[in-house]
């Protein structure tokens, strides 16, 4: 795609109006979030405007090409590690950062931005379960930086079940195939996860799986597992309609063992922890929406304006209109994935973030996570008693399911804006003979993913009503205290 | 415009070639709608030998001239069928039928059985494109410009281009003419089995080869059939989401038993119900236009309802699902986006 000469898309403070009087309460974050845009936007700019057609095009014919020179450059500038914990040298963002920088990414190329946004969702589960993963996660930033980039994954979707695995209710009733089965020292994973972004490629995955098939919710559990674990193989990689850079793989799980250290919280915790990721996985996929549906209004503006064979269409008060609407669509999309995230990281979450003794943590040197006898203290069950014990001091289910709420409906929102705005870009261009039609036709098929993963949209918005006009509360925080039967199931 | 009668004695024979074409449509094109989105050349070749082997390349056409003698109508109906199951060849067929119905009975009788021709309409003088032609001295037209992209002339043995406007006029172009160049083009979403090209002009041709009203029915001729080809895009984007819906499980039920998944298949057959066959658009030039967008916004909408009950399996390319949105959306712009239909039916309205 062509490089969009001298951006002149809207700064931080002209696309949030709010961030103003934001500001007077927290300078710090206000500016943390500019300085997040502001490199997002020139990476865009600089790195994947110029390839995004070629790679579509290339992993069209050849759904397992992979851009890893990107991802490199990608992790050098910080785009890697910069939501893991400043405890393990990362960027220690949450659900807004990361919303900016996927609007920014997103308007150049969705199916690269994926890739990072991927790799984010990978981490989510594990910033949940306190110090015991920062040996993987600092591992990952490390690597990132000298270039060797690690990428996670997060693998939930299944065969026979994929809105099922995004809801409590639902999961109780899902076909669920996959089976974490008891043995010594850890786990054994049998089944097929399907769908998975970054699946293919990733080194580390977090794994959602039953520990009893008969009761999946109350079972599922989330593990970090090796990709290079013996029993672990990718099936083969889709060919999708859009938002191909990033790999969506079918996962083969053959007796794959995972030890007890790398079970993430504790067995059965799997089904609030993702109600948590959701909550914060939406907001940026309301801002990848947002970004593509930019990205589809800013080409087509740049195409009326400069193309000389458009000359005149911009005076046409019909496309005037039209230009107005995604203009005012983009904008009330943009609101509603700040207003989530931002209910998630200071609301909801803020009082977990800014615990002293998280800061206190990090103050160990990395090295000791690793030391066997520390493990074996951070995974017993008094520990992760205690750790779920602070989640539930430091937030409340209320505030989660109301975060939840936000996100669902600006993941919804987001989703149907970028669908309405890339129609309404092809409608005015039409079958136009310029290079910006192959643009906006790849951002429209880029679009319509919006509507389905993470939740289709019309989970997203059952959810909205539960959370929000029903004001249900939903059971995503972990109970405090677990008790484990002999085959490793909770009861 | 020589061929299209609008009889409406047919009816016993309108069935049974509708049901030929229904033959066609679901036991002989779709099940290679995949090889044929591909564009695999074993594909397009077979399926348009079918076409041919039917008549349907020609089936405007009298009987005693070599066609089937099917009249406007039941053409849209066929169109209807073919498109159920690919909607490229289906516009191939549309478009070597306007090409032929826009000729004189000789000069259309003259072309080939064994020659694919397709009609290439000019764009409007208000959409804004490269794609634009002149004709310059009246006595002998000279054609200057460029068309693209022209769906289905890539590998057409001759194209026959229609130029709307104050003046309409119909040239004849036959592959090899000097000064013209039909070259590959990027590709659209969607009708690949219709390739377009890009037509470059520099062409002296002889002047118009049918009347203006001529020009302006087989432009009318164009837009119904692409509101049939809409419906069969549509009907079978149904097809296959009603059968996804009653056989996939989620929370342990039939995904058509969630109210979410209910009303979008309902809402299908509501679109299908407020969009009939388009045949009596085809003698009136602003009902065509009207009822090409409707019938294009209908069969859009349907069609990305229809990759949503499938979730993330439709938006993969396998399922096919995929594949008829991305030809009900090229289909809505071609051969101009709504925006610019509106604005010709509101100047007919003026009119």
């Amino acid at each position: 795609m062509r490089a969009v000469a001298g951006n002149t898309a809207p700064s931080l403070r002209e696309a949030f109006p709010r961030l103003r009087q934001l500001e007077q309460h927290d300078r710090r974050f206000v500016r943390r979030l500019e300085r997040r845009q502001l490199e997002a936007r020139q990476f865009a700019d600089l790195h994947l405007r110029g390839i995004a057609l070629d790679v579509d095009r290339r992993t069209d014919e050849d759904p397992s090409y992979f851009d890893w020179e990107l991802i490199r450059t990608g992790g050098r500038q910080g785009l890697l590690d910069f939501l893991l914990p400043s405890q393990v040298g990362g960027g220690g963002c949450l659900s807004s950062e990361c919303a900016v920088v996927m609007e920014e990414l997103c308007a150049a190329c969705p199916g690269l931005a994926l890739i990072f946004g991927a790799h984010g969702l990978g981490v989510s589960p594990l910033l949940l379960d306190g110090p015991l993963h920062w040996d993987v996660m600092g591992e990952v930033a490390e690597a990132a930086q000298r270039g060797e980039p690690m990428l996670l994954a997060c693998a939930l979707t299944e065969p026979d079940a994929g809105t099922d695995v995004e809801d409590v209710d639902l999961l109780a009733r899902a076909r669920i195939t996959s089976h974490a089965r008891r043995v010594p020292g850890g786990y054994s994973l049998s089944g097929t996860k399907r769908f998975i972004s970054n699946g293919g490629v990733a080194r580390w995955l977090t794994v959602l799986m039953p520990v009893d098939p008969r009761r999946p919710a109350e079972t599922w559990t989330c593990f970090l597992v090796d990709a290079e674990s013996k029993g672990f193989s990718v099936a083969r990689n889709e060919h999708k309609m859009g938002q191909r850079a990033c790999p969506a793989s079918e996962l083969v799980f053959d007796e794959v063992f995972v030890p007890d250290d790398r079970v993430v919280a504790r067995v059965g915790d799997g089904a609030g922890a993702t109600l948590i990721v959701l909550a914060a996985s939406r907001p940026p996929v309301g801002a990848i929406a947002t970004g593509i549906a930019r990205g589809a209004y800013e080409r087509l503006l740049g195409w009326l304006r400069d193309d000389p064979d458009a000359r005149g269409l911009l005076e046409r008060q019909s496309v005037q209109l039209r230009l107005a609407r995604m203009a005012e669509q983009i904008h009330l999309a943009r609101q509603a994935y700040m207003d989530a995230a931002v209910e998630l990281d200071v609301a909801a979450l803020g009082s977990a973030t800014k615990s002293p003794l998280l800061k206190g943590l990090g103050l160990v040197p990395n090295g000791i996570h690793r030391r066997r006898r520390v493990r074996r203290l951070m995974t017993a069950p008094a520990t992760r008693d205690a750790l779920a014990g602070f989640l539930n001091r430091a937030t409340s289910n209320e505030a989660i399911t109301r975060s939840l709420g936000l996100s669902s409906l600006a993941k919804a929102r987001g989703g149907d804006v970028a669908m309405g705005v890339t129609n309404a870009a092809l409608e005015i261009a039409g079958l136009t003979d310029a290079p910006v039609r192959a643009e906006l036709q790849k951002l429209w098929r880029d679009a319509k993913l919006c509507q389905i993963y993470e939740g289709t949209n019309q989970l997203n918005r059952i959810e909205v009503y539960r959370a929000l006009v029903a004001r249900e509360t939903m059971p995503a925080l972990p109970p405090r205290r677990r008790r484990v039967d002999s085959a490793g199931a909770s009861i | 415009m020589s061929a299209v009668t609008t009889a409406s004695h047919v009816s016993a024979e309108r069935h049974e070639v509708v049901v030929l074409a229904g033959e066609l449509g679901r036991r002989e094109l779709a099940p290679h709608a995949l090889e044929l989105d591909d564009r695999r050349p074993a594909a397009l070749e077979s399926a348009w030998g079918r076409v041919a082997e039917v008549g349907f390349d020609r089936a405007l056409l009298a009987v005693d001239d070599g066609g089937v003698g099917l009249d406007a109508g039941s053409l849209l109906l066929c169109l209807e069928e073919i498109a159920a199951g690919d909607a490229g060849v289906a516009l191939l067929v549309l478009l070597s039928n306007a090409a032929l119905a826009a000729l004189p009975p000789k000069q259309a009788t003259a072309i080939a059985e064994t020659e694919r021709w397709a009609l290439v309409p000019a764009p409007p003088d208000r959409l804004a494109t490269a794609a634009r032609i002149a004709a310059s001295r009246d006595d002998e037209p000279v054609l200057t410009g460029a068309l693209s992209p022209a769906l289905g002339a890539l590998g057409a043995d001759g194209v026959v281009v229609v130029r709307a406007g104050a003046e309409p006029a119909v040239h004849v172009l036959a592959a090899g003419t000097p000064g013209l160049k039909i070259d590959a083009c990027e590709p659209l979403l969607g009708l690949r089995s219709a390739a377009p090209a890009r037509i470059s002009l520099a062409v002296t041709v002889p002047g118009t080869a049918s009347t203006a009203s001529e020009a302006r029915a087989s432009l009318a001729l164009l837009r119904a059939g692409s509101a049939a080809i809409a419906r069969g895009i549509a009907r079978r984007a149904r097809e296959m989401a009603l059968e996804y819906a009653e056989n996939r499980f989620q929370g342990g039920v039939p995904i058509i038993e969630h109210d979410a998944v209910r009303e979008m298949l309902a809402a299908m057959k509501v679109r299908e119900a407020a969009t009939p066959a388009p045949l009596e658009a085809v003698i009136d030039p602003a009902a065509a236009l009207a009822t090409r967008v409707a019938a294009t916004d209908a069969a859009l909408a349907t069609a990305t309802d229809a990759v949503q009950v499938f979730g993330g399996t439709g938006y993969m390319h396998e399922t096919g699902i995929e594949k008829l949105m991305r030809d009900a959306k090229s289909l809505q712009l071609w051969p101009e986006p709504a925006w610019i239909a509106h604005d010709m039916i509101a100047e007919a309205l003026v009119d």
